[in-house]
C-alpha cells in the first residue's frame, strides 16, 4: 500500500544513505572494473598478444553483428530457457511437498535440496558425465529396457539436464518458502465453493506462489546463462555457449578488446531483462490497494502497461481454473477419467516427485562412493576400496590452508553482504524514488555477467591498485556476488511485508531504528537465514572469478580443486568433496536446531 | 680490577660480541633471506614434483620462500599481459606458442646464460621460443588398444573410414588441438599458410565423439570405448598406460609435433635473480630426471642422463628431438584470431 | 479549550488532491466520527493527525501546541489500525507492552498495566497467547488495548469495525464508547458507515471528495443535512430537484419538474434552482385525501414494498414520475399492497430546500 511509504523522515536522503555501502561496494568492484572493460572494447587487438592498440575503433562491436554471434547468443538463450522451464516443472512439486511438510520430515527435505549446493560445482558435473555417459547407468537403463540410448553428452541436452541439476535446488527454495506461507485452508476454502482439488491449486495456491516462482525463474535463468563449467564439461566442448565464446576470446586468443566488447553488449542486454522481467512481474494484483488505487489517475506509465500484463495473466490463470471446475462438473465422462487419471496421476506424482528427489542428489553419493575407490580414476561403478585418498589431504597443508582462507573469506563475506545487502533491500521495498527499478537490476547485474568477464575486468582493476592475490580483493569479488544474492532474496521477503506493523511500531514511539530492530528483522529473519545461506554457498564456492585473482597465500579452496582437476583426475577432489558434503550436512543440522529449518518461511 | 682494565675488558667483550654477530650475518647472508618467490605453475602431479626436486634444493640454497600459483597457463598467460607493470608472479609456466608471443612482445626477460648455467646445456629447441624450455612434449596419435588392432602409423590412418565417428579432436586453441590442425593440413597437402586443407580434412571427420580439452575427460572416453583415437601428448598417454588405462601412443612417420614447456620470468620482477637460480634447478639432472621418471615429460636438458627404459617412451636425444616437427608458430600465432572464428563456425555444431 | 485543533489541512498524491483545505476542532473528551465514503479522504486526514503522512500545508494542534511536524513516535497520539497490525512474532503481552518498553517503563510497571488494560478490554489471561490464536473480535481489543496502554491524548481509530461480522459490529461500538467514555480519552474514528458514526459520536465530521462538507452532533447533521450530499449520505432521504419562489403568504412554492407544487418552509431567494429533501419517515400514508393547513398531500402508487421487520419502507410513485421512499414502523403498519392508490402526506416543515 502506498500510504506505507509516507512515513514522515526528516531527512529525504534515507534511501540514498541505505544505499550506499552497497553502491560503493559494487562501485570499487564492479562499476569501476566495467567502465574500465568499455574503455578496452573501442582498442584494437593484436592476434595473438595480449598486448592492445590504444586507438579507438567499434571494429569489435561490428564484427558481433555477425549471424554467427548472434546464433551463439541465442542457443544460449534456449539453454536457459529450458533449464528455467525445467526446473520450474520439476521443482515446483517438490518445494510444494516441502512447503506442506513439517518438522524432522521438512529439516530433511530442506538439507537435501541445500547439501548438493554447497558442493563444488565441478564435481558434481563430474558426477553427472558419468550418470549421463553413453556408458552410465541411465543409457544402461534404457539399454535393459530396449529402449535406444540417447545421447545426453556431449550435447545440448545433456547441458540442460546438468544445468537443471545444478541449479534447481535455487528454483526449490524460492518458491518453498513463499509456499510456506499460504494458508492452505485457502485451498479448502476454494473446494467448498465447489472448485476440483486441481482447480483450487491452479487458482488459489499457484498465483500466490508467483513471486516465489519469479524469484526462482530469475536466478535459475541468469546462473544458467552465464554458466562456465557445466556447459564446458557436459557440451563435451562441442556446443559453443556465449560464456564459452568469451572464454575463448579473452583467454586462448587473448583478443580482450573483443572479448570486452561481447561483455559490454551482454550486460546492456542482462540489465535490459531483468529490469523488464522485474517490472512486469511486480504483481500488484496480489496487494491490497484499495484506498490509493481510486486516486490513481489514468494517464499511460509503464506501471500500468505492466499491471495490465499482468491482470490479463491473472485473468488467465482463473479463467483456466473455471474452465477446468466446469469441465469436470459438466461431463460425467472427464469426472471418470479424472479420477482415473487422479489414482494414476497420484501413484505416478507420488513415484516422479521421488525420481526429482533422486535426480538432486544422485551425483552426491557417486562422488562419496569414488572418494573409496582404489584405482586413481574416477570411474563408475568404483573399483577396490581405500581410504588413502582421505589421509592424502592431510599431508596436503595446502589443502587445509585453502579450506581454512575460504572458510574465512565466505564468513566474513556473509556478515558484510547481508547487513549491507539488507540495507539495500530495505531502500528499494520502502521507498518510491526515481531510478529505483533500474538500481534494482544494476544491483542484480553481476549475477547475470559470465564470471569470466567478471573475473578479466576485476584482475586488470586490481592489478593497477595491487590489490591481486589478497585477502581483500578477492572479498571485494565475492562481495559483488553475493550481495545481489542477498539483495534478491530479502526483496522477495520483504513483497508481502505488512508495512501497517512498521507504522504501528512507530505510531507506538519507536525510532526508525527500533522498529527495524524489533519489528522488520524478526519478521523477515527467515528470509535472512536463507540470504546467509545462499551468501556462503555463493562465496564457499566460487571459482571462475576466483581463479583469476587468487594467487600465492591466497587460493581458495574450489580454485585448488579446479586447478587440480585441469591437471589429472585426482581421486583426492572426490575425498575433499566428500568431506564439504559432510560438512554441509552438519552445518544444516545445527542452523536447522537453532533457527529452526522447519519454519522456513519468507513473508 | 683497576679502573683502566675494566674499561678495556669492556671494550674487548664489546669487539668479540659485535665480530659475532657479525660473524653470523656472513653465516645467514643469503640472497633470499625473507623474500618470496612466487612460481605459476600447472597442479596435480607437476606440483608434487616442483616441490619436492626444485622448491626444496632452492629454499635451501637462498633462504627464500617459494609461493606456488596453479592453474592452467592459459589464465597464467592472461595474467602476464594484466600484470604486465605489477606481476604478482616471478616465474610463470607457460606453453610454446605463448612463450613465443610473449617474448615477442617483449614482456619477459630475456634468458641469461651467465645467471643460469644449465641454459648453455639445452637443446636448440628449448631456447628457441626465447625462455627456459623445462620439458619437451610431443604431439602424437594416442589410441585405444581395446578397439584398435593395427596401431595406426600415419596420421593419414585417422581418415580411414572403418575409424569413422571414432576420432576426437582436442579444443582450438590448445597444444594438441592446435598440432592436429596443422597436421592434418599437412598430409592433406597444406601447411601453416595454406589451412584449408586442414578444415576440410577435419569436417570429414565429423561426427565427433568429443571435442576434447582436458586429460581427465580424455582418459575416461578411452576408458569408455567411446574414443579410438585422439591427438595427445606423449607423457599424458604413458602416464594413463601405466595407470592400466587401454591405451598407447604412436609417432607416426609425418612426425610428431614438438611442444615445449618453457619457464619465464615477466619484466618488471623483482626477484629477477631467484628466479634465475630456481629455474637452474628445474633445468637440472635431479629436476628433469624426475620429471621424466614421473610424467614422462622428456628433458631438454642435452647432459641429463635417464635410465633406458625410459628413454623409449620419450623423444630423448638429439636424434628424436630433431625428429619432432617444429611448427610455424609465429604465422600459428598471427592466424589463431582467423582460424579460431573458423574453427567456431566450421568444425564446432 | 480543545483538545485537537486541524486547521487548513491540504494533501495531494500526484496530481490528485486527497485532502482539500480541512479544518475542525475536537473538545477534550469527544468522540468524533469522520465519515464519508470511499476515496473521501477521511483516512488521509487522520494519518496526517496521526504523524505518519506530512501534509503539503496546514497545522495541527494538540493540546495547544504545533504538532504538524512531530513524527508520529513523537506525537502524544495513539492509533488502532483497521487490519490490527499486531506483532505477529510476539505474544499477547508483547504487543501490548512494545510501547511501554519503549518508554523504559520498568518492568513491574509494565507488567501491572498490561493486566490492567486487559481487563478493562476483558481478554485477561490471554497473555501469552500468540496472535494467530485470537479470533477477529479478540484481535480488535487487543489493538485497542495497546493503543490505550500508551495512556495517550488522542486516540485514532481507522475504521475499527469493518473487519467484524454484522453481529460483532454492533457489539464492538458499543463497546468502543463505553471505554471511550470511561477513560474520557479525545478520540477521532474513521468510519464510512452512517449508521456507526451516528450511533456513538458525540460530533460528526462529513467528508467527501477530499472537503469537511459538514460538522456537527448526529441530530443536526441528521435533522438539518446542509447540502444533498449529507442529505443523501446521512439516513435515507427523499431528494427532489426543482425550482422555488414565494407566494404572497411568505410561504415558499416548491415546483417539481413534473409542474407540481408544494409548499415548503424556506429562505431561499426566488428563482433558484435547488433541492427539497425530506425523510421517509415524516411521510405518511393515508388511505384518503385530507386537506391539510401543514402538510403536503398527494396521490401516489405504491410500487415497491420491502418488509423489514421493525419497518416497512414503500416506494411511491406521484403523478409526476417521481418516486418517494416512505417508512412505516412497527405497530402502524397500514398494509399497503403494490400497485395500490394511496395518499401521502408530510409536514410543510419537515421538507428541507438545499
Amino acid at each position: 500500500m502506498i500510504f506505507g511509504k509516507q512515513i514522515i523522515h526528516k531527512s529525504k536522503y534515507i534511501p540514498a544513505i541505505l544505499l550506499s555501502p552497497g553502491l560503493l561496494i559494487l562501485t570499487l568492484g564492479y562499476f569501476i572494473p566495467l567502465i574500465m572493460l568499455f574503455v578496452i572494447s573501442f582498442y584494437k587487438g593484436v592476434p595473438g598478444s595480449g598486448l592492445m592498440v590504444e586507438e579507438f575503433t567499434t571494429g569489435n562491436y561490428l564484427r558481433l553483428f555477425d549471424a554467427y554471434y548472434v546464433e551463439v547468443l541465442l542457443r544460449t538463450f534456449k539453454i536457459a530457457i529450458y533449464t528455467t522451464i525445467l526446473s520450474l516443472l520439476l521443482g515446483y512439486p517438490v518445494a510444494l511437498v516441502i512447503a506442506r511438510s513439517s518438522g524432522k520430515i521438512k529439516s530433511i527435505l530442506l538439507a537435501i535440496v541445500l547439501v548438493p549446493l554447497l558442493t563444488n560445482v565441478v564435481a558434481r558435473t563430474l558426477g553427472l558425465m558419468i550418470i549421463l555417459g553413453r556408458h552410465g547407468p541411465v543409457n544402461q537403463l534404457l539399454d535393459l529396457l530396449g529402449v535406444p540410448k540417447i545421447n545426453f553428452i556431449p550435447g545440448e541436452l545433456g547441458i540442460i539436464v546438468g544445468l537443471t541439476q545444478v541449479f534447481m535446488p535455487y528454483m526449490i527454495l524460492s518458491i518453498s518458502s513463499v509456499l510456506s506461507n499460504i494458508d492452505f485452508s485457502l485451498e479448502g476454502a476454494a473446494r467448498d465453493l465447489g472448485s476440483s482439488k486441481f482447480g483450487a491449486f491452479w487458482k488459489v495456491t499457484f498465483p500466490l506462489s508467483m513471486s516465489g516462482i519469479v524469484a526462482g525463474s530469475l536466478f535459475v535463468f541468469l546462473l544458467s546463462f552465464s554458466s562456465y563449467v557445466t556447459p564446458r564439461l557436459l557440451g563435451g566442448g562441442k556446443v559453443m555457449v556465449i560464456t564459452m565464446l568469451i572464454y575463448q576470446q579473452a583467454m586462448l586468443l587473448l583478443n580482450w578488446p573483443f572479448a570486452a566488447a561481447v561483455a559490454v553488449i551482454l550486460l546492456i542486454l542482462s540489465i535490459v531483462l531483468v529490469t523488464l522481467y522485474t517490472k512486469a512481474t511486480t504483481s500488484n494484483k496480489l496487494i491490497d490497494t484499495t484506498v490509493y488505487g481510486d486516486f490513481q489517475k489514468n494517464h499511460f506509465s509503464f506501471q500500468d502497461f505492466f499491471r495490465k500484463i499482468n491482470d490479463w495473466r491473472y485473468d488467465r490463470i482463473t479463467a483456466t481454473g473455471l474452465a477446468i471446475d466446469v469441465l469436470t462438473q459438466k461431463s460425467a465422462l472427464i469426472r471418470v477419467l479424472a479420477t482415473l487419471g487422479l489414482y494414476f496421476g497420484k501413484f505416478f506424482i507420488k513415484t516422479w516427485k521421488i525420481f526429482i528427489v533422486l535426480f538432486i542428489i544422485v551425483p552426491l553419493p557417486l562422488v562419496i562412493l569414488s572418494s573409496f575407490s582404489a584405482s586413481s580414476m574416477i570411474t563408475f561403478p568404483p573399483t577396490g576400496f581405500s581410504i588413502k585418498w582421505y589421509t592424502g589431504i592431510f599431508e596436503r597443508m595446502e589443502y587445509v590452508r585453502s579450506f581454512l582462507l575460504s572458510l574465512r573469506l565466505s564468513l566474513l563475506c556473509v556478515l558484510i553482504s547481508v547487513s549491507v545487502g539488507t540495507l539495500a533491500s530495505l531502500a528499494l521495498a520502502r521507498y518510491n524514488f526515481r531510478g529505483r527499478e533500474i538500481i534494482r537490476s544494476v544491483f542484480l547485474s553481476p549475477l547475470m555477467l559470465p564470471a569470466v568477464i567478471v573475473g578479466l575486468a576485476l584482475l586488470r582493476f586490481l592489478a593497477s591498485i595491487r590489490w591481486v592475490a589478497t585477502f581483500q580483493g578477492i572479498l571485494l569479488a565475492h562481495l559483488i556476488l553475493t550481495t545481489a544474492y542477498v539483495i534478491r532474496t530479502v526483496s522477495s521477503s520483504l513483497v508481502g511485508f505488512d508495512n501497517s506493523l512498521e507504522e504501528a511500531a512507530r505510531d507506538l514511539g519507536a525510532s526508525a531504528f527500533y522498529t527495524l530492530r524489533k519489528v522488520t528483522l524478526p519478521l523477515i529473519k527467515p528470509g535472512l537465514i536463507v540470504a546467509a545461506i545462499f551468501a556462503f554457498i555463493v562465496s564457499f564456492d566460487e571459482t571462475t572469478v576466483s581463479i583469476f585473482i587468487t594467487g600465492g597465500r591466497t587460493i581458495t579452496l574450489p580454485v585448488r580443486i579446479f586447478s587440480q582437476l585441469e591437471y589429472g583426475l585426482d581421486p583426492t577432489v572426490t575425498a575433499i568433496s566428500s568431506l564439504l558434503i559432510l560438512m554441509a550436512v552438519i552445518a544444516l543440522f545445527i542452523i536447522g536446531e537453532v533457527f529452526g529449518l522447519d519454519k522456513f518461511s519468507i513473508k | 680490577m683497576k679502573s683502566k682494565n675494566k674499561i678495556f675488558l669492556g671494550i674487548f667483550i664489546l669487539m668479540l660480541l659485535s665480530m659475532l654477530m657479525m660473524l653470523n650475518s656472513f653465516a645467514q647472508g643469503k640472497i633470499g633471506e625473507g623474500r618470496t618467490l612466487a612460481v605459476g605453475i600447472w597442479g596435480g602431479p607437476q606440483e608434487i614434483l616442483i616441490r619436492e626436486h626444485v622448491i626444496k634444493p632452492f629454499e635451501a640454497e637462498t633462504g627464500a620462500t617459494v609461493e606456488l600459483v596453479l592453474g592452467g597457463s592459459s589464465g597464467r598467460f592472461a595474467r602476464l599481459y594484466a600484470e604486465k607493470d605489477n606481476p604478482t608472479m616471478d616465474i610463470l609456466y607457460l606453453g610454446l606458442g605463448q612463450t613465443m608471443q610473449a617474448a615477442k612482445d617483449g614482456v619477459i626477460v630475456p634468458p641469461n646464460a651467465a645467471n643460469v648455467p644449465e641454459y648453455d646445456n639445452l637443446y636448440p629447441q628449448a631456447k628457441s621460443p626465447g625462455a627456459y624450455g623445462v620439458a619437451f612434449l610431443a604431439v602424437g596419435i594416442m589410441y585405444n588398444t581395446d578397439e584398435v588392432t593395427t596401431p595406426p602409423t600415419s596420421w593419414k590412418d585417422l581418415w580411414k573410414p572403418e575409424y569413422k565417428g571414432k576420432v576426437a579432436p582436442f579444443v582450438f586453441p590448445g597444444t594438441q588441438g592446435t598440432a592436429f590442425l596443422v597436421m592434418a593440413a599437412k598430409v592433406h597437402g597444406g601447411d601453416e599458410n595454406n589451412i584449408d586443407p586442414g578444415f576440410e580434412a577435419l569436417k570429414e571427420l565429423k561426427p565427433y565423439p568429443a571435442i576434447l580439452s582436458g586429460v581427465d575427460e580424455t582418459n575416461l572416453a578411452f576408458q569408455q570405448g567411446d574414443i579410438w583415437f585422439a591427438p595427445q601428448i606423449h607423457g599424458y598417454v604413458y602416464t594413463f598406460k601405466e595407470q592400466g588405462g587401454p591405451v598407447d601412443f604412436a609417432i607416426p612417420e609425418e612426425g610428431a609435433p614438438l611442444a615445449i614447456n618453457s619457464a619465464v620470468i615477466p619484466i618488471n620482477s623483482k626477484n629477477v635473480d631467484l628466479a634465475e637460480i630456481f629455474i637452474n634447478y628445474h633445468l637440472g639432472q635431479v629436476a628433469q630426471e624426475a620429471f621424466a621418471k614421473d610424467m614422462f615429460y622428456a628433458p631438454t636438458n642435452k647432459t641429463v642422463v635417464l635410465d633406458a627404459d625410459l628413454t623409449s617412451k620419450m623423444p630423448y636425444g638429439p636424434e628424436e628431438v630433431g625428429r619432432l616437427v617444429v611448427l610455424d608458430n609465429e604465422t600459428i600465432s598471427a592466424k589463431s584470431s582467423d582460424w579460431a572464428e573458423r574453427w567456431n563456425r566450421e568444425i564446432l555444431e | 479549550m480543545c483538545m485537537v485543533e486541524v486547521q487548513n489541512i491540504k494533501k495531494s498524491f500526484g496530481e490528485v488532491l486527497a485532502v482539500d483545505n480541512a479544518s475542525f476542532k475536537v473538545k477534550r473528551g469527544e468522540l468524533l466520527g469522520l465519515l464519508g465514503p470511499s476515496g473521501c479522504g477521511k483516512t488521509t486526514l487522520l494519518r496526517i493527525i496521526s504523524g505518519l503522512i506530512n501534509p503539503d500545508q496546514g497545522v495541527i494542534f494538540m493540546d495547544g501546541k504545533v504538532v504538524t511536524a512531530l513524527p508520529p513516535e513523537k506525537r502524544p497520539t495513539s492509533l488502532v489500525f483497521q487490519n490490527y497490525a499486531l506483532f505477529p512474532h510476539l505474544s499477547v503481552f508483547e504487543n501490548i507492552a512494545f510501547g511501554l518498553r519503549i518508554k523504559k517503563l520498568p518492568m513491574k510497571e509494565i507488567r501491572k498495566e498490561v493486566q490492567n488494560i486487559l481487563e478493562i478490554v476483558g481478554l485477561l489471561g490471554t497473555e501469552n497467547r500468540s496472535i494467530r490464536q485470537l479470533s477477529g473480535g479478540q484481535q480488535q481489543r487487543i489493538a485497542l488495548a495497546r493503543a490505550l496502554v500508551m495512556k495517550p491524548s488522542v486516540l485514532l481509530l481507522d475504521e475499527p469495525l469493518s473487519n467484524l461480522d454484522a453481529k460483532l459490529r454492533l457489539e464492538t461500538r458499543l463497546y468502543i464508547q463505553k471505554v471511550q467514555k470511561a477513560l474520557g480519552i479525545t478520540s477521532i474514528f474513521v468510519t464510512h458507515d452512517q449508521e456507526e458514526a451516528l450511533s456513538i459520536s458525540d460530533r460528526i465530521v462529513i467528508m467527501n471528495k477530499g472537503k469537511i462538507v459538514q460538522i456537527g452532533t448526529p441530530e443536526g447533521i441528521y435533522s438539518k443535512p446542509n447540502s444533498k450530499f449529507t442529505a443523501y449520505f446521512i439516513g435515507k432521504s427523499n431528494i427532489l430537484s426543482g425550482n422555488i419562489r414565494s407566494d404572497r403568504r411568505g410561504n415558499g412554492l416548491f415546483t417539481l419538474a413534473s409542474g407540481q407544487v408544494l409548499r415548503v418552509k424556506s429562505d431561499i431567494k426566488t428563482g433558484t434552482k435547488c433541492s427539497l429533501v425530506i425523510r421517509p419517515e415524516y411521510i405518511q400514508l393515508l388511505d384518503e385525501a385530507k386537506e391539510s393547513e401543514n402538510n403536503n398531500i398527494f396521490v401516489g402508487w405504491v410500487e415497491h414494498i420491502t418488509y423489514l421487520g421493525e419497518v416497512t419502507y414503500y416506494r411511491i410513485r406521484l403523478e409526476g414520475n417521481e418516486t418517494l421512499l416512505v417508512s412505516e414502523y412497527g405497530c402502524g403498519v397500514s398494509k399497503k399492497l403494490i400497485g395500490e392508490k394511496v395518499f401521502i402526506s408530510w409536514p410543510i416543515s419537515a421538507g428541507l430546500v438545499l
